[in-house]
């Protein structure tokens, strides 16, 4: 199981968040929600962003890491 | 790949026309509950005096001056009212009154539609509105 963050703004912007399990889990499951939001949830969806990774590495550094996936 | 990480997309979402129309009926039937509301255009072209555009939609209830107007672009997504039959908005504070309790009532009700389709991925919990308006819940996936 895997837990997801769902943000709407009055504006009509959503926004889905992961913050745990893996990015590949993540993302694909954010593109399927985006989907079926899109379809089976009749709603339009415009500007749909690329699924993005934001990781903390481990070393002291913090160096960032990013990956960009289309949704 | 573990990952302490963020996966995150974003997009601008907008109902249907059905679902937009049932929203304004709602609303409408709730400011006037002693009139039915009618939806007079769903695809815009109704005459020059209503002023429609291609995709508005125009929900009215009530009579004479206590009538109300809603306007619906389901393109553009924006809503304007009037509490007059002339377009002229003769009371600024009224109209801004009632196109954010139309905003209101649109956003309430794809948010509604939107935790539907999301609970067919798993349970939603921790529903909470935040001051700015801001909707949040949690999704746990199967």
């Amino acid at each position: 199981m895997q837990n997801f963050t769902i943000v709407f703004t009055p504006d009509g912007r959503i926004g889905i968040y992961a913050q745990d399990g893996t990015y590949t889990e993540a993302a694909e499951t954010i593109s399927a929600i985006m989907l079926a939001l899109s379809i089976d949830g009749g709603l339009k969806l415009d500007s749909i962003s690329p699924t993005e990774q934001h990781r903390a590495d481990d070393d002291p550094q913090h160096i960032a890491y990013h990956q960009h996936q289309h949704a | 790949m573990a990952c302490n990480a963020i996966a995150t997309a974003n997009a601008t979402i907008r109902l249907s026309p059905e679902q937009a129309i049932a929203a304004l009926v709602a609303l409408a039937k709730q400011l006037r509950p002693e009139h039915t509301p009618r939806v007079h255009a769903v695809t815009g072209d109704w005459g020059e005096t209503m002023q429609l555009s291609l995709g508005e939609i125009l929900v009215t209830t009530g009579e004479g001056d206590s009538r109300l107007w809603f306007w619906h672009n389901t393109t553009t997504g924006t809503t304007r009212a009037s509490e007059k039959e002339t377009y002229s908005f003769a009371n600024p504070a009224t109209t801004a009154q009632l196109a954010a309790q139309a905003a209101n009532a649109l956003y309430v009700a794809h948010v509604a539609q939107a935790i539907r389709t999301l609970q067919q991925f798993g349970a939603t919990s921790n529903v909470k509105r935040a001051s700015n308006g801001a909707i949040t819940l949690t999704l746990t996936a199967r």
